[in-house]
């Protein structure tokens, strides 16, 4: 018989009863540690991060094995415990209200070891089948934040050295809702695209491959002359994936900004995004550029407009997700857009690249090395030349 | 009614899995422990303390039961029930039958 060692709180305050199933649960290999009242169970049960089993008496003082169970289900609702009730073999009525109460499973007291042992093979099967199933799920979803890194995500196929351009991606605890891409629709245009989808999870990533695939193949359409403007892309956008997003009930809060070399010109069109931030070193205070639009999937009819403005040599543009700025540390202060601006502006004589390693390096010492549970997007363009 | 053992260690060896030592060790807590545990019920009778009462003989019950002391654990039940039932003559006569179905539970086992 192999028990894995789980671990299982015994919760008793009779004496007799928690050495006979401690020493009992020993010898089947199981890691015991008991309680003798309520109280001293829920001690443990709050903070608890490996007990797999609780086997708890009916009645004891502090918390009855009742309330302990409603007590975890209402305030552990991160973990779950198998609980099993201990019951009098001539109470039919409290193992009914137990179980109505939450409990998995019953055991009567006093003890038949066969019925012991089979009831916690039973709790063991259906901990061991969803440990696997949890297992499961955390191997697929570490699969798709990979295809979706090296697959989904944009790279600066031909770069040009009218501008420098660096990313730094981030995942969070789980696949990302985050998608970008760049498109040189001409040699002197560079377009950049960032949205957000709401939510997490494969589910997010594949709405976010989605809008990227629709903008991926309007753009590959050769028939377009003159190239697009990003208000027509971003409307055809919307009219092309709306219906679906209404149908899904999600959302998708994006930015689509083209910088002109010829023109001198950034535009850009703003679906709930953050904002564009522009700096430079002869003007460190930071600009915000920013529409205040609806989110892509709100309504078919949302008409987006763009919005232009000049560029000029040595001008710094940062596209975000709200990742960045929405990141709790362990005490639950939040990362902030005035500590981001003030990495920016500290950084206006570095380049794209060390820019974002300056501030991976933040985030990190800000976080302590803590994951992170939404995934940060950011991305910095730097203009080098203009013809105008 | 059926006559109960007053201790019936062949059931207590194949519910510990022929353990001795677990049974010595599972006695011993039942000796230290039973004085106070009569007290308890003694006192909360003569208070008129029901819900005592019933929590104390449940306790009992359990440990009782587990240890095959047949005849302590039917009357510990009995005297939950009438606890419950808040039957005041009958509690102080249970408790009279139960103490000494304790002590000699404890003779039986050469604790006496």
């Amino acid at each position: 018989m192999s028990l894995n060692r789980k671990k299982i709180l015994i919760a008793d305050d009779d004496p007799v009863t928690r050495l006979y199933l401690k020493k009992t649960l020993e010898k089947w290999d199981f890691e015991v540690i008991t309680a003798e009242n309520g109280l001293n169970a829920w001690a443990i049960l709050r903070i608890t991060s490996d007990i797999k089993v609780a086997i708890l008496d009916w009645q004891m003082p502090g918390f009855n094995g009742l309330e302990l169970i409603q007590k975890m289900r209402q305030e552990r609702q991160d973990y779950y415990i198998y609980s099993i009730l201990l019951t009098s073999k001539d109470s039919h009525q409290d193992m009914l209200e137990g179980m109505t109460a939450g409990a998995d499973d019953h055991i009567r007291k006093p003890f038949d070891p066969r019925e012991l042992f089979l009831r916690l093979r039973a709790a063991e099967r259906i901990l061991d089948q969803q440990a696997a199933l949890i297992e499961m799920r955390n191997q697929e979803v570490q699969l798709a934040a990979r295809i979706q890194k090296n697959l989904l995500f944009g790279k600066i196929s031909h770069p040009h050295e009218w501008f420098s351009a660096d990313v730094l991606i981030e995942p969070g605890k789980m696949v990302s809702g985050d998608f970008y891409n760049f498109y040189q629709p001409a040699p002197h245009l560079l377009d950049v695209l960032l949205g957000d989808v709401m939510g997490k999870g494969i589910s997010a990533s594949i709405v976010g491959a989605g809008a990227l695939n629709a903008v991926n193949s309007f753009l590959a359409n050769n028939s377009y002359h003159p190239v697009p403007s990003p208000a027509l892309i971003i409307n055809h956008l919307n009219r092309e994936i709306s219906p679906q997003l209404i149908s899904f009930e999600n959302f998708i809060a994006l930015t689509y900004a083209r910088f002109d070399m010829n023109a001198g010109a950034m535009t850009f069109v703003d679906c709930g995004h953050m904002p564009i931030y522009n700096f430079s070193p002869v003007q460190t205070d930071i600009q915000s550029f920013k529409a205040g639009t609806m989110p892509l999937g709100f309504s078919i009819h949302e008409e987006y407009d763009e919005h232009t403005t000049p560029i000029s040599v040595d001008d710094r543009f940062v596209l975000f997700s709200d990742g960045v700025t929405d990141i709790e540390n362990r005490n639950g202060v939040e990362y902030g857009v005035s500590r981001l601006k003030n990495i920016l502006e500290d950084s206006v004589s570095f380049s794209t690249q060390e820019l974002t390693e300056h501030l991976k390096e933040d985030i990190n010492l800000f976080c302590q090395n803590s994951t992170y549970e939404d995934d940060l997007s950011f991305i910095i363009i730097r203009i080098n030349h203009i013809n105008k | 009614m059926t006559e109960h053992a007053i201790f019936d260690r062949e059931e207590l060896l194949e519910r510990v899995g022929d353990d001795e030592e677990l049974i010595e060790q599972l006695l011993d807590l039942f000796a230290e422990d039973y004085e106070s545990r009569l007290t308890d019920i003694e006192t909360s009778i003569k208070a008129r303390d029901y819900d005592t009462v019933r929590k104390a003989s449940h306790t009992l019950k359990g440990s009782s039961g587990n240890l095959s002391f047949h005849r302590v654990y039917y009357t510990a039940r009995d005297l939950e029930t009438a606890a419950a039932e808040q039957k005041y003559d009958q509690m102080t006569s249970l408790f009279k039958i139960l103490h000494a179905q304790v002590l000699e539970a404890l003779q039986t086992i050469g604790r006496g």
